[in-house]
């Protein structure tokens, strides 16, 4: 059983490295996508495009390692939801949007909100269930390092 | 307060990722967009524009701004040809993409402002979307 709820982590943290480095080998199509959600000043989406994939590297990497888990899952967690309020509010302010979230992308392409939706909650399921097995087996790490 | 410096080195490491990639990335912070961006009534108020499209091939061709000249930087070569033929450098360039990609109407702005030496090259705010709405 401990091997499944590590097959979540280890999922979820595998996503999330991967799709920095994919950001950090090439931060212009991810400032292209950041500014399609018409959020951000250009400034910003600059800044963000430079340092958000390694720090999504490094949150997803902090998932792997027991000391720093609770960290990892917090970020990683917030991360979550931040993106997928920015998908929701281009999604109600009906914005065609590259979702930016896996390398370079294409601009004729138009986002799938649905799978780009269901790919987030998923994640974010992936790390509840991680919880709530970890808890179900008497895991009481997390609760003693917040 | 184990997690609240986790959390700041995290925040530190990536910020020194991110200086690190300016430097090896330089493309895609170089330009600060109020230095070469227009909006829709600022390009009105210029006497003459010179249209720039730097959408993708296929955006052109379903639609575009009459007189514009299609180009980008997937065909740079061909589409700079047809620009050279018809540019006039007293002319102000103004280049549009769709909001979706607006990195590159920047980004076609830039090269033409260190190609051709000028200043009077911008990218405009909002992209084709403002001026398919007005």
């Amino acid at each position: 059983m401990k091997g499944v709820r590590y097959l979540f982590l280890v999922l979820v943290a595998g996503v999330f490295v991967y799709a920095g480095i994919l950001k950090v080998l090439d931060p212009k199509a991810f400032l292209t996508a950041i500014l399609t959600y018409e959020v951000f000043p250009y400034n910003w989406a600059v800044a963000a495009s430079l340092g958000l994939p390694y720090f999504e590297i490094l949150a997803g990497a902090a998932l792997l390692v027991p000391a720093w888990r609770s960290t990892g899952m917090l970020l990683v967690a917030g991360m979550l939801i931040v993106f997928l309020a920015l998908i929701l509010q281009a999604f109600a302010r009906g914005l065609s949007i590259d979702c930016g979230c896996f390398g370079p992308n294409e601009a004729k392409d138009s986002t799938d909100y649905v799978w780009v939706l269901a790919r987030d909650f998923g994640l974010l399921a992936c790390l509840g269930a991680y919880l709530w097995l970890d808890r179900r087996h008497g895991g009481a790490k997390l609760d003693s390092a917040v | 307060m184990k997690v609240l410096l986790q959390v700041f080195l995290i925040v530190l490491l990536s910020f020194v990722g991110g200086v690190a990639s300016t430097y090896f990335h330089s493309e895609a912070s170089r330009f600060v967009a109020s230095s070469i961006e227009l909006n829709l009534d600022e390009v009105d108020g210029f006497e003459q524009v010179f249209w720039v499209d730097a959408r993708t091939n296929e955006d052109f061709e379903a639609g575009h701004l009459e007189g514009a000249i299609l180009l980008n930087e997937e065909y740079w070569e061909e589409g700079f040809m047809g620009f050279m033929m018809s540019w006039m450098p007293e002319v102000p360039v103004v280049v549009y993409c769709s909001s979706r990609s607006c990195a590159r109407s920047h980004e076609v702005a830039r090269r033409l402002r260190e190609e051709l030496g000028v200043d009077n090259v911008y990218a405009l705010k909002g992209g084709w979307e403002v001026l398919e709405g007005r």
